[in-house]
């Protein structure tokens, strides 16, 4: 099994002194490359702080975070984005679209980083909306398209870049159960395709059934043993 | 990564498009007024490339708008250093209705007023042999729809002739444009002859509103005003004499300090153009900031969004700027087709359009820097967690 990311000793609180809170205390855990995991709890645990940790959006306070074998508490905050942007895609609860770019350039986004021309950056953008099963709607704004559909095009804007890792912060939380599923179906697909390892956090049982693993988060401490869905 | 930042943040400006209209039209307005300011001051304060320092004006020493005796001429004549003295007085007239006001300068002869008008010699000549001939500006022709040639009564304030009337009848010899900015400020008034005038008035008063004085090359401005002064220093209407530069900055000043207050309301708009910008896009940015999180988290950097955001302050002000132009170019035509106003129209010529909107462009990107700034400070973490 290839290690993918390894947590040792993670923590994170906020403030200082008496005052201070934490959040997350001594975390280890590894997730292989190519796996699925989904992170569940009860509100407060520190699921989405984690996944922050994870994507790189968030610092630790304490502990180590290695992608690969490359250690991501040390990076500068200019060499943390290049990392996220070669290396991640972000799926957010709300679908975080730009609201006044179409579904296309939305999805363009990521690829305005690298030095792709710009046919380049839209074939590969009509690939990835093609992907998720919405070539048709790709000159459509976010607020003419569905739910569901804003959070395909999220998740075509996550993929676009070929990410190794996918970070999903509730991605169905804001859907009805019929198009949960699909955004569902359609992440362990791409996980099939393209071979990308998935963090999901989710307070969703059914979301989590599609995980290969759960680990539940109790009071900022995974709560042993992890449970082992499939 | 510039062009990046640029194609994103034009596409922010106008998504409320009520709160970017508004931004706009305050930015198109305040750029309206700060033309409009621009080109009045340049039309009533000399500038130093304007024609004027080596023109003598001689003016009563108690008031520019006493007269002066044209005795005098002969006087200013044998000064040292003076070359020619012309004179001038200036007058009020109406034209067929009380409110279609036009400037008439009554001018001497010989006259140095017709230099720089686009009259042919024979133009020229024909007013030096017609007492009761008249030039005309373009604009004051067209409005009117005057001919050459043709014959038209005007109502002189403040005159009255042998048979008791204030109304002349004048005979068009040319219809002239200014050949330079500077004289295309004659383009709305009319020159009629003095000594015509002041013969035909019921009692010839000789009286003039100044004199011009050319000097001798290599003259000393400054000796020869002094010199003039002193001659008439004894007499009854003692001058003072200035550069003709000189005598409009004194003008200028005479009308309560118009270029303190001009200046004044420019800086009164500049603030009021940084503030509206600044806060609008302030409430922007924190409106924007699970965008800008979202943009941080795929991988854009701080000065990036930073950038973005003083983009999106300039493309927002710029077109302000465009707007507020036509509208000045509008409000300038339709002015020069109403003379609304007895006094030249201003022309807001490209080179103070250049600098007011430079100056504007770069207010607006130092009032999109404080935006810039809150969203270069932002927490990626907490701003995602406010969409949930």
């Amino acid at each position: 099994m290839n290690v993918l990311i390894e947590l040792s000793q993670l923590n994170k609180s906020y403030g200082s002194g008496e005052t201070a809170v934490n959040v997350l205390k001594d975390i280890n855990l590894r997730v292989a490359e190519g796996e699925f995991i989904a992170l569940m709890g009860p509100s407060g645990s520190g699921k989405t702080t984690l996944l922050n940790l994870i994507g790189g959006i968030d610092r630790p306070s304490g502990g180590r975070i290695r992608f690969r074998a490359q250690s991501l508490e040390a990076l500068s905050d200019a060499a943390l984005g290049r990392w996220r942007s070669a290396h991640v895609g972000f799926v957010f609860q709300s679908y975080n679209l730009l609201p006044s770019l179409s579904a296309l350039a939305n999805v363009e986004v990521p690829l305005m980083l690298t030095a792709l021309n710009r046919s380049e950056r839209l074939r590969r953008s009509r690939t990835a909306l093609d992907l998720v099963g919405l070539s048709e709607r790709a000159n459509h704004k976010p607020r003419q398209l569905s739910g569901g559909q804003q959070q395909r095009v999220a998740i075509a804007r996550a993929i676009v870049g070929g990410p190794s890792l996918l970070i999903c912060d509730e991605p169905t939380g804001n859907l009805d159960r019929e198009a949960a599923d699909e955004i569902l179906a359609l992440l362990a697909e791409l996980r099939g395709v393209n071979g990308v390892t998935l963090v999901m956090v989710t307070h969703d049982p059914k979301a989590a059934a599609y995980a290969d693993r759960v680990v539940v988060l109790d009071k900022g401490s995974v709560d042993e043993p992890v449970l082992r869905v499939a | 990564m510039t062009m990046v930042s640029i194609y994103l943040s034009y596409a922010k400006p106008f998504r409320n498009r009520l709160r970017g209209f508004l931004t706009v039209a305050t930015v198109a307005m305040v750029f309206v007024l700060l033309g409009l300011l621009g080109a009045v001051y340049q039309v009533f304060h000399p500038s130093a490339g304007s024609s004027g320092a080596d023109i003598l004006a001689v003016t009563s020493r108690y008031s520019t708008q006493s007269p002066l005796p044209v005795a005098l001429h002969d006087t200013i004549a044998k000064v040292p250093g003076v070359r020619n003295v012309y004179y001038q007085s200036g007058y009020l007239a109406v034209y067929q209705q009380p409110t279609n006001q036009l400037i008439l300068a009554a001018v001497s002869l010989p006259t140095d007023a017709l230099q720089g008008l686009s009259l042919s010699n024979d133009q020229q000549i024909n007013f030096t042999r017609t007492r009761d001939g008249i030039l005309v500006g373009e604009q004051l022709a067209e409005h009117n729809g005057w001919k050459v040639g043709q014959q038209i009564p005007l109502r002189i304030t403040g005159f009255v002739n042998k048979e008791g009337g204030d109304s002349e009848l004048f005979e068009i010899l040319g219809i002239y444009h200014g050949l330079t900015a500077d004289r295309a400020k004659f383009d709305n008034i009319a020159l009629v002859r003095w000594d015509y005038l002041n013969e035909s008035r019921a009692v010839r008063s000789d009286a003039v509103g100044l004199f011009k004085v050319r000097l001798e090359t290599g003259a000393s401005p400054d000796a020869v005003s002094q010199a003039i002064d002193r001659a008439t220093a004894n007499s009854d209407h003692p001058t003072r004499t200035q550069t003709a530069q000189a005598l409009l900055l004194s003008l200028f000043r005479q009308m309560g300090d118009l270029s303190g207050a001009i200046r004044m309301v420019v800086i009164a708009s500049i603030f009021t153009l940084v503030l509206v910008t600044a806060t609008s896009l302030t409430h922007a940015v924190r409106r924007r900031s699970v965008e800008h999180a979202t943009l941080r988290a795929i991988g854009y950097t701080r000065s990036t969004i930073a950038r973005m955001v003083i983009y999106e302050s300039v493309g927002q002000v710029a077109t302000g700027v465009v707007v507020g132009a036509l509208l000045i170019a509008g409000l300038c035509r339709c002015l020069h087709a109403s003379h609304v106003s007895n006094f030249p129209v201003p022309v807001v010529n490209l080179g103070t359009f250049a600098v007011v909107a430079c100056g504007t462009l770069a207010l607006a990107a130092l009032a999109g820097s404080f935006g810039a700034a809150q969203a270069a400070r932002l927490n990626m973490a907490s701003a995602l967690k406010q969409a949930q």
